[in-house]
């Protein structure tokens, strides 16, 4: 690493090493994760691939949380590649493999049959006994009642996260062998207007290989477009731990970029198809490419207005934010069962979407951060997720 | 332990080459030069000392221990480097150090900065921009901070640049105070052997000539000159490796001098005009041609 | 060799050929990522994929024997590992389990990644005894390549070994798909072991231990080590 990461590391608090903004927005991102799927039940456009889609529908879900999708993920791995970014700088490569390996790797592999099993017992479950079944249920069913229909591919769910950071830090390892001054020396003196235009483009390629919205890339086979998306975002994260003052040298564009995200949005909205099915619809090229670029340019933009604004707002230090960043990992680790837990037996209510959604996000939450406090923060999941306090 | 290295008719036989039961000792505390042509059978020796050759028959004992039987033992505290080894010339010194301590405990770690001073050596250098003088004294660095109890070289001196030369030999004697540590290095190059060492060894093809201190053994050479008719004299002295004629001028060589040979030489009425002491570059080339003659 | 192994150095000279092959696997583990991910992209992706992970694990392990043992001897570096406190067996050991671990963790993701495609996927799980087979294979050349390397240290003849195996890759599928007992149930939805595919299994595994056993005993016997 070059001398401005030396000075990086100085500039950080002597005392308490942590970049506060940083913890903070990638708690924040996590809980958006939760809220994001939390509200899919409720999106006329899942409604034919969400197993626990309600009768209760509105636009206005999925006009919020396809744009929190756009930069949401991209935004948390900035973040992940800028303190790996850190811990190699601080304990070497190995010693950031080792780190990772306890602090993702393991987690992954405890959590995810357990997440597994949590995720299909309710689904059979509810495929028994609720009434008004959302065509996924239905479909289960079908398929339960015709023997020899061969089970769906095991997915990473959503703990693809982990099981592409995996493959990212081993990435980062593989790459480090690779000269990258040029890349570096050119980084460290890209303007910010050529950086917002340049780099988005870098990401349609991988964009227009999949369908719109992007799908999460949760396949036991690492898939190719993740790398070249979410990758490419990890290898920004990385870039910027590196670069004096990166963040800052966007302080003038917070708003603009705001507003021209949400521009860009609509675009992005008003030509996405508003029904997914198993096999998403096509798009003629020309609109596919618009799409991708649309997808390509907000993530890029509003992950940078993220960063700005929490650089500003966010970088502050207190129990509540603390605990916040801390019990976010392990929040977001059991979210997805349980809102599926508590959806299903709302389908056969006749709750407002309103009533639905509040009390699923609310179970969720105070389910989430009692076992946090409970069952993981002194112990060693604890220790496992977030390192021995 | 009265000796570092104990050689018992060791013989080894390969399709060219023949090592003929060849005995040796070297007393601890020693130096020892061994000295002999490509192919005498100085490192054929060298690498049964270090138990990578298993003798035919005979027995090779290094530090009390029996080769190669106990060689990781012996090894321990054998420090060991030949004109061919090489070090990982994708990794710099500094690396090679590091993993030469992990293993040996006796690893001085302020004489390693030392030496690396004295031999004016960059420790973070890859070796792979290393030249052949850096190496050797590289691999000496290696072996001396581990203060080993027997030092075995192999010919440490060859292809070395004079400076480079002179900086080896310098810290060569430097080790050799230590009275408990022994030496033993092969070289061509007879100015070494002649400057560091205690005792003198020569092979000649897999053939042991002569194993002896140093001082006895370079008082046994001189060269005469003298005139006369050779021939009809019939000399009768059978110390005698060699006579060269020129003319009346003879030049005669003895390898087991006293001072009773002038006389006998005058006495058959040839006229002695100088005895002199020789180099032992001298006897090695007088030595080798009287091996190839025998 | 009469004494016991010199177990610490052991680790030592496994960590140092670990860490002199890191750039080696880092090419060869970003490879297998990059073929791993070209597998779900459609059909001819597939089997570019396979045959770049495939190509991934044959050249890492003949990548490893030619770097960490015949480059040892070419290279000059053996005298000085050898001036270690080492006998020939521990050295052996130490190559052993140096070049395995390095093989062995790709070999076996690659192995539960072929039995986990053919599980989850519409393929025939009748393939699956197949797969078992051809992937023991590509660890049982392997273990000969390391083998005739610890005894020969010839580059030229571990070349002519590598082709020599990887040229039988071919036949040998040509010749299982000739065993009715194991080709007729290549397309069946479940595994079926029966004595042939269980037979051939087997074999596999004996000249695998029957490799090490004799580079183990060569390699104690040899008279002149360098």
């Amino acid at each position: 690493m070059n001398s401005t990461a030396e000075s990086r590391l100085q500039e950080l608090p002597v005392l308490n090493t942590r970049l506060h903004y940083m913890d903070n927005l990638r708690a924040l991102a996590m809980l958006a994760g939760v809220f994001f799927h939390g509200a899919l039940a409720y999106s006329p456009m899942l409604h034919n691939v969400w197993p626990s889609a309600d009768t209760q529908q509105s636009p206005i879900v999925d006009v919020i949380v396809w744009f929190t999708h756009l930069f949401r993920m991209p935004l948390f791995f900035i973040i992940a590649g800028f303190f790996v970014a850190y811990l190699v700088q601080k304990r070497g490569m190995a010693g950031m493999l080792k780190n990772r390996a306890l602090r993702i790797l393991l987690p992954l592999i405890i959590f995810l049959p357990l997440c597994m099993w949590a995720v299909i017992a309710p689904l059979l479950s509810a495929v028994a006994s609720v009434q008004v079944k959302s065509p996924v249920l239905a479909m289960v069913a079908m398929a339960m009642a015709t023997p020899g229909t061969p089970p769906p591919p095991p997915t990473t769910m959503h703990l693809w996260f982990l099981y592409n950071l995996v493959f990212f830090c081993l990435f980062t390892w593989v790459l480090h062998y690779v000269n990258w001054q040029w890349l570096r020396a050119y980084f460290n003196r890209v303007t910010p207007l050529t950086f917002l235009v340049i780099f988005p483009l870098l990401l349609v390629p991988a964009l227009l290989s999949v369908a719109a919205p992007l799908p999460a890339p949760d396949s036991f086979l690492p898939q190719l477009w993740s790398f070249g998306f979410f990758g490419l975002f990890f290898a920004l994260g990385y870039w910027v731990f590196g670069v004096d003052n990166f963040i800052e040298r966007f302080k003038a564009y917070g708003f603009i970029l705001l507003i021209m995200s949400v521009g860009l949005y609509v675009l992005f909205y008003w030509l996405i198809p508003k029904h997914i099915s198993i096999a998403p619809p096509s798009l003629v090229f020309w609109k596919k490419l618009i799409v991708s670029s649309c997808e390509a340019y907000i993530s890029v933009w509003m992950s940078v207005v993220c960063l700005v604004w929490g650089k500003i707002y966010l970088n502050i230090h207190n129990r509540f934010m603390r605990f916040m960043s801390d019990s976010s990992y392990w929040i977001y680790i059991i979210h997805l069962p349980l809102i599926f837990a508590l959806q299903y037996p709302m389908m056969d209510k006749y709750w407002s979407l309103l009533a639905k959604y509040s009390a699923t996000m609310t179970v969720t939450l105070a389910v989430g951060v009692l076992s946090y406090v409970l069952l993981v923060r002194w112990t060693p999941i604890g220790w496992m997720l977030n390192g021995r306090r | 332990m009265q000796n570092a290295i104990e050689l018992k008719s060791v013989s080894k036989r390969y399709s060219d080459f023949y090592l003929d039961n060849l005995s040796l000792q070297l007393p601890v505390g020693q130096v020892m030069g061994l000295v002999g042509v490509n192919g005498a059978g100085k490192s054929t020796t060298l690498r049964l000392l270090m138990g990578l050759i298993q003798p035919d028959t005979g027995s090779v004992d290094v530090l009390g221990y029996r080769l190669p039987e106990q060689q990781v033992l012996a090894k321990q505290n054998i420090g060991f480097a030949s004109d061919d080894m090489r070090l990982y010339k994708t990794e710099n010194l500094r690396w090679h150090m590091q993993l030469i301590q992990s293993i040996f405990p006796s690893w001085d770690a302020t004489y390693a900065e030392h030496l690396l001073k004295v031999f004016d050596l960059n420790a973070e250098q890859k070796f792979k921009g290393f030249s052949h003088g850096q190496r050797v004294k590289a691999c000496l660095l290696l072996i001396l901070a581990r203060k080993p109890k027997l030092v075995i070289l192999d010919e440490p001196t060859t292809g070395l640049d004079p400076v480079a030369r002179e900086e080896v030999l310098s810290e060569l004697a430097e080790i050799l105070r230590d009275e408990n540590r022994s030496v033993l290095f092969s070289s061509h190059n007879t100015q070494d052997i002649e400057q560091l060492s205690d005792s003198i060894t020569f092979l000649h093809k897999g053939k042991l000539l002569d194993s002896q201190d140093k001082e006895t053994y370079l008082d046994r050479w001189r060269r005469i000159v003298c005139t006369g008719d050779i021939n009809s004299a019939g000399l009768g002295i059978d110390c005698i490796t060699d006579i060269k004629r020129n003319g009346s001028l003879n030049e005669i060589i003895v390898n087991q001098y006293d001072d009773s040979i002038p006389e006998r030489l005058s006495a058959l009425g040839l006229s002695v005009s100088s005895v002199d002491r020789m180099s032992l570059e001298k006897i090695f080339v007088a030595n080798v041609r009287a091996g190839a003659k025998a | 060799m009469s004494h016991s192994l010199n177990i610490p150095l052991i680790k030592i000279l496994i960590q140092k050929d670990w860490y002199l092959s890191r750039k080696l696997l880092a090419l060869y583990v970003g490879g297998s990522i990059f073929a791993l991910s070209f597998i779900s992209l459609g059909e001819w992706q597939f089997f570019m994929g396979v045959t770049l992970l495939m190509s991934m694990v044959i050249g890492l392990a003949n990548h490893l024997v030619t770097s960490t043992i015949i480059n040892e001897r070419k290279e000059q570096t053996l005298p000085f590992i050898m001036s270690l406190p080492i006998s020939p067996t521990d050295y052996a050991v130490a190559k052993l389990i140096a070049n395995k671990s390095l093989f062995f963790i790709p070999w076996l993701a690659i192995l539960i990644t072929t039995i986990g495609v053919f599980t989850f996927t519409p393929i025939p799980d009748g393939l699956i005894p197949l797969s078992i087979i051809m992937c023991s294979y590509l660890l049982l050349s392997y273990c000969l390549v390391w083998a005739v390397g610890m005894i020969v240290e010839t580059e030229g003849i571990v070349i002519l070994v590598m082709v020599v195996l990887n040229c039988l890759i071919g036949p040998l599928i040509y010749i299982l798909g000739s065993i009715q007992d194991i080709s007729s149930h290549f397309q069946s939805a479940t595994q079926v072991w029966n004595s042939a595919s269980i037979g051939v299994l087997l074999l596999e595994f004996f000249l695998i231990i029957a490799s090490l056993v004799i580079a183990f005993y060569l390699q104690a016997r040899k008279k002149t080590f360098l």
